[in-house]
C-alpha cells in the first residue's frame, strides 16, 4: 500500500489486526514547499509468533486538515473500512477504525516509550497564548 | 522560472507492539517539482535514532545483533527526457553538488532495513529516521 501526503505536515497511522489491536504505529512527516508530497510504501501484513497476519491502516491524526492524505489513492476512511472488512474485523472494530479511534501499541515490559505529542501540541498552544498576551 | 532556494524533509517514526516479530522496512520519499533550470544541491543529510531490545526463551538465544547508526538517504533529480537517466546524489554531502541542468522533479528518499525473527524470539522496537536536503534552482545560462 502507498500512503501519500500532499502538503506539509505529519500523519499518525496505526496498523491494526482483526481484533483491532495495533501492531505497528508510524508517524510520517514531510516538509518543503506548498507543492511537496510525502510517500510511504508498506506491506499490509506483519509477522508475529502466529505467522504473517493481515493488517489494516488507520489514519489517527493529521497535523492540519488542509493536508490531503490518501491510502492507495483512496480516502483513508474508505480504504480502512474496505481493508478492515477484507481481513475480517468485527463491525465494532470497523466503526472505530473508520473514525481513527484505535489504541496505541500495547506496552509491556520491556518497552520503548515515546512522548505523547498530543500533550506537546497543548504545550505549544499554551506558549503561543502566553506570548500573544505579552505583545 | 527557477524556483530559487528549496528545502525537502521526510521523516518516519516507527513503534512496534511486542507481539510482532518483524519490523517493516523504512521506505519513504518527499517529492517536489522543479522548473527545468539549473539545480545545485547544497546539503543532504540524514538522522537516525534506534532502540531495540530482543529476547527469546531458555533454549534459544539471540545472536549478536548490529544495527547501523545511519539510514540511507539519496536524492534523485529526474528529467523529462525518457532516455536521460536521473542524477542520483547520496548523503551525507559536504560541499555543494555540481550544477545539474534540466531536472523537473526532485525526490528525497530515506531507507532503513526491515528485519524479522522466527518465534520464540520477540523484541520491542522504536526508531526514527529522517532526512533533509537544501537545493537551489537558478536560471540556466
Amino acid at each position: 500500500m502507498e500512503i501519500v501526503i500532499a502538503g506539509e505536515g505529519e500523519v499518525l497511522v496505526r496498523y491494526i489486526n482483526t481484533a483491532g489491536e495495533t501492531l505497528l504505529q508510524e508517524k510520517l512527516s514531510v516538509t518543503g514547499s506548498p507543492t511537496v508530497q510525502g510517500r510511504r510504501a508498506i506491506d499490509l501484513s506483519i509477522q508475529t509468533k502466529f505467522g504473517f497476519v493481515p493488517v489494516a491502516p488507520v489514519l489517527v491524526t493529521q497535523s492540519h486538515p488542509s493536508q490531503r492524505v490518501t491510502f492507495d489513492g483512496a480516502l483513508p476512511s474508505r480504504f480502512t473500512q474496505q481493508r478492515c472488512r477484507e481481513i475480517g474485523c468485527s463491525p465494532k472494530v470497523v466503526k472505530a477504525a473508520v473514525r481513527g479511534r484505535v489504541a496505541p501499541p500495547l506496552q509491556t515490559e520491556p518497552a520503548v516509550r515515546l512522548h505523547d505529542d498530543r500533550e506537546f501540541a497543548k504545550y505549544i498552544r499554551a506558549v503561543a497564548r502566553s506570548m500573544a498576551k505579552r505583545t | 522560472m527557477a524556483k530559487g532556494s528549496m528545502m525537502l524533509q521526510i521523516g518516519v517514526e516507527q513503534l512496534l507492539s511486542p507481539a510482532v516479530s518483524s519490523a517493516p522496512e523504512i521506505w519513504a520519499v518527499a517529492v517536489d517539482s522543479l522548473d527545468g533550470d539549473r539545480t545545485t544541491v547544497r546539503e543532504i543529510a540524514t538522522e537516525k535514532s534506534h532502540q531495540f531490545y530482543g529476547w527469546a526463551d531458555e533454549e534459544h538465544e539471540f545472536g549478536e545483533l548490529h544495527f547501523s547508526q545511519d539510514a540511507l538517504t539519496d536524492l534523485w533529480l529526474v528529467f523529462n527526457e525518457s532516455r536521460r537517466p536521473p542524477a542520483i546524489l547520496h548523503a551525507p554531502s559536504h560541499v555543494p553538488s555540481p550544477p545539474v541542468d534540466g531536472a523537473r522533479i526532485v525526490v528525497l528518499r530515506v531507507r532503513d532495513f526491515g528485519y524479522s525473527f522466527d518465534p520464540p524470539a520477540r523484541f520491542v522496537l522504536g526508531r526514527r529516521v529522517g532526512s533533509h536536503a537544501y537545493l537551489d534552482e537558478e536560471p540556466a545560462g
